[in-house]
């Protein structure tokens, strides 16, 4: 099974995936990015922020970069 | 299918029902004397499935087993991680169909007790049955835990209070001390048991460690600073009701 390396990063701050997970296909890595990216968000928001962005990419053994994902959230408090 | 009674595996269950009430002599050797076929079955067998109805009930002697339900498009919620002188299945001498799976999660020794045998003893000795149903009455608010942790609390916590968990149950089996326990446990299937996804199992782990909490390599957990995991976890232990 190839394995597949999940960049994942928060307000532009890179952690880089030294591990990698197995996978069959690379769509069901790509559905494990995308349901990965908004329960990670889910969690951060819980904590703070009004403006935060995630991003996940996706690589192969070879550092090929094979899917990209971004998601933002953006809060404004319209009362003082 | 022989089941023969031979006092040995059954210490196991004597052992933990020790950990959570107390057994008259005569208690304790109805229960070794019950009889058992011992199985030992590989890492990832079911032992008994979904919508079936076992006609004994299993005691894990050795190794890991756990609980799980598949769902439509192939997702699995693991319910459950059991350990030596567990009866994963114990509801079924009450309640069949299964309605769920149990199966092994590493190579796992288990003894099948019947359930015609489990009853007789019951009803020859009121006590076992009330020690067998405060069992399912503690099993019952592990549940509980999980579903707090699932509904309100964040992957760390969740994994936090796994660790806890898993941990203070592993001590009083006396099979682990100074913070240190086998865990057999792969990212996929923490994941499945914490309904997260893989790779957010990953990165969980990894903050904890950064975090300078745990150390989890080659199956084995060490905790590193206990008050601090449990004070993330909110773990307060008198739910698992062990006797300390």
């Amino acid at each position: 099974m190839p394995r597949f390396f999940f960049d994942m990063s928060e307000q532009g701050v890179v952690r880089r995936d030294e591990d990698g997970i197995e996978y069959t296909t690379l769509e069901a890595a790509i559905a494990e990015a995308r349901r990965t990216l908004p329960a990670i968000a889910t969690d951060e928001l819980r904590r703070d922020g009004d403006h935060k962005a995630y991003t996940v990419v996706v690589r192969d053994e070879d550092g090929r970069a094979l899917y990209a994902a971004a998601l933002s959230f953006v809060g404004t408090r319209l009362v003082r | 299918m022989t089941f023969e009674s031979n006092g040995a595996p059954l210490g196991v269950l004597v052992r933990r029902l020790e950990r959570i009430a107390s057994l008259s002599n005569e208690e304790q050797r109805a229960l070794e004397n019950l009889p058992v076929r011992v199985h030992t079955l590989e890492p990832r067998q079911d032992i008994v499935r979904d919508g079936e109805m076992p006609e004994h009930c299993c005691l894990l002697l050795e190794g890991w087993a756990f609980r799980y339900k598949l769902i439509g498009g192939g997702a699995r919620q693991i319910l459950s991680f059991h350990v030596p002188g567990d009866m994963p299945d114990l509801h079924s001498l009450h309640i069949q169909p299964m309605d769920h799976s149990v199966a092994t999660l590493s190579r796992a020794t288990v003894a099948f007790i019947l359930h015609e045998s489990l009853l007789k003893v019951t009803q020859r000795f009121p006590g076992l049955a009330a020690i067998l149903w405060r069992e399912t009455l503690i099993d019952a608010a592990i549940f509980r835990q999980w579903i707090v942790g699932l509904g309100q609390r964040d992957a760390n916590r969740r994994m936090a209070h796994l660790l806890c968990e898993l941990y203070r149950r592993l001590e009083a089996m006396s099979l682990a001390a100074d913070y240190r326990c086998a865990l057999p446990i792969t990212q996929e299937v923490l994941a499945d048991a914490l309904g997260i996804s893989c790779v957010h199992a990953n990165r969980t782990l990894m903050e904890l460690r950064k975090q300078d909490l745990i150390i989890l390599r080659s199956s084995t957990l060490t905790i590193k600073d206990w008050d601090r995991l449990a004070q993330v976890a909110e773990f307060d232990p008198s739910y698992l009701q062990l006797a300390s």
